[in-house]
């Protein structure tokens, strides 16, 4: 009977990724990262262009979903910077002030050429 | 024909991001114990198909499109009550609040999305998932209406854990204890549920610390006080290495240490978990320290909880004359640490939920508010 040091799918691969998991899998989660980004991108580049509280409020659950996401495919630069971008954007959606603040906007810039990039590696 | 029948353990797995629910998928069935039996991408489609597959335990992302974690939760709890496990990612604030909304509409327990920061591997991460959906699709689910829990969080009355009659196994006889300086509190699985039904039962002006150890997904305990705070009279903190204990407050014992009671002045020390302790902070740790500090100056308090964290360090507290009380078993979600104190003779007073408050406020000359 299976128990818990007995893990089909997940075992240590001794690859680059410290992450435990089987390359089959490793490469499954990639491929339905690579469309979450696809879906998620165009969105956030719209934080560029003066955005209003919806449109705010979508990019905050794009970088909620896309922070967790890259920390699961080991994207971990991504996902720290995606955290940030969803830490700037809950402050800002709570905050008085409307708009972008300029350091949120910096994050989510390199957020965006952190995704590019990544769909392009 | 093998002649041994393994009962599968059937869990919906509930999350908008694919890369989530592969994740999540594999993780669950490389024990072969479980079956993710469906995927719902949305809040509506959870509840849609928890109600059609009447799966034993449900995992959820609170972040949902179309149908929040929350509401989904309710529903769920208000038409075909399951054991669900929600898991969120920390983010400070306002997430760690949902997490603890979701613990009190009904949700078992909560546990942190992996994150890129993670010490462990995703491995580990698996192990710790499947540990924490054994514990929930043990737990007792009940009925859970829709709403419930706003109304308690508006008007701030006393929740009700459990359904009906809810008599004490014993008389409820108010021992005279005079000089209590403490009531300490211990819990675990569905503990915020129960630690909220008993605070909120606890006047504004008591006159006694109120100490509690809650275990819990390391950074969600900051969320926990804050949750706490806003729905109970007393004011609710995390307590840190060398603060003092003040009359009327409660503190959490923080992720990471064990809480000990250092001093009859109430002040309290941090200190790093013993070789090998499975839950951190420590029941027993906690509960020992204050036995020998404060003797029969204290109340100890063990509520529902899978394990046995807490039974010994009760029975020291009850060896040094103070009242101890367990939660009785038709109200905790898990009877298993305040069974095991029972078993231990750790416990003065075995007592439905709705029954603790009034004792420790008898046993320290106080009416109920």
């Amino acid at each position: 009977m299976p128990d818990d040091q007995d893990l089909a799918g997940l075992r240590p691969t001794g690859s680059a990724q410290s992450s435990g998991l089987s390359p089959e899998l490793l490469v499954a989660l990639r491929a339905a990262f690579a469309g979450e980004v696809d879906r998620r991108l165009p969105r956030l580049r719209r934080l560029q262009q003066q955005p209003g509280p919806q449109v705010l409020e979508q990019a905050l659950r794009d970088a909620h979903s896309l922070a967790s996401s890259a920390a699961v495919v080991g994207a971990a630069d991504v996902a720290r910077c995606a955290a940030r971008v969803e830490a700037g954007l809950e402050r800002c959606l709570r905050g008085p002030a409307p708009g972008l603040p300029a350091p949120v906007a910096a994050d989510a810039e390199q957020l965006t050429a952190l995704l590019e990039r990544w769909l392009h590696a | 024909m093998s002649a041994a029948v393994r009962a599968v353990v059937t869990v919906v797995v509930v999350d908008d991001s694919a890369v989530q629910r592969r994740f999540m998928r594999a993780a669950i069935e490389a024990d072969g114990d479980f079956a993710v039996v469906g995927e719902a991408r949305n809040g509506r489609e959870a509840v849609s198909l928890v109600g059609r597959l009447r799966p034993r335990a449900v995992l959820m992302d609170l972040d949902l499109p179309v149908m929040s974690g929350i509401d989904a939760i309710e529903r769920i709890m208000s038409a075909s009550p399951t054991a669900i496990l929600v898991y969120s990612a920390f983010l400070a604030g306002s997430n760690n609040v949902n997490a603890l909304e979701a613990l009190a509409a009904g949700a078992v327990d909560v546990l942190a999305k992996p994150g890129p920061d993670d010490t462990g591997t995703l491995e580990d991460y698996a192990v710790a998932l499947r540990a924490k959906l054994r514990v929930a699709a043990r737990v007792r689910v009940i009925t859970h209406p829709r709403g419930r829990l706003r109304l308690q969080g508006m008007t701030g009355s006393a929740p009700s854990l459990g359904g009906g009659a809810r008599q004490p196994l014993r008389p409820n006889v108010a021992p005279d204890r005079g000089g209590v300086r403490l009531v300490a509190i211990g819990a675990s699985t569905g503990g915020p549920q129960a630690l909220l039904a008993l605070l909120a039962r606890l006047p504004g002006d008591l006159d006694q610390a109120v100490l509690v150890v809650q275990h819990m997904a390391a950074g969600f305990i900051p969320g926990l006080a804050a949750w706490l705070d806003g729905l109970v009279a007393l004011p609710v903190g995390v307590g840190a290495g060398g603060c003092r204990l003040a009359p009327g407050t409660v503190t959490l014992a923080p992720s990471g240490s064990n809480l000990l009671l250092a001093d009859d002045r109430l002040r309290v020390l941090c200190t790093p978990p013993e070789p090998g302790q499975f839950h951190v902070p420590g029941i027993d740790a906690t509960f020992s320290s204050v036995a020998a500090v404060l003797g029969d100056r204290a109340i100890g308090v063990l509520l529902t909880g899978m394990g046995r964290d807490g039974a010994a360090g009760l029975l020291q507290m009850r060896r040094r004359g103070a009242l101890t009380i367990g939660q009785d078993e038709a109200t905790s979600a898990v009877y298993g640490m305040p069974a095991a104190a029972c078993a231990l003779d750790a416990v003065e007073r075995q007592l439905a939920l709705d029954h603790i408050a009034p004792a420790v406020l008898g046993a320290v000359g106080r009416a109920l508010a």
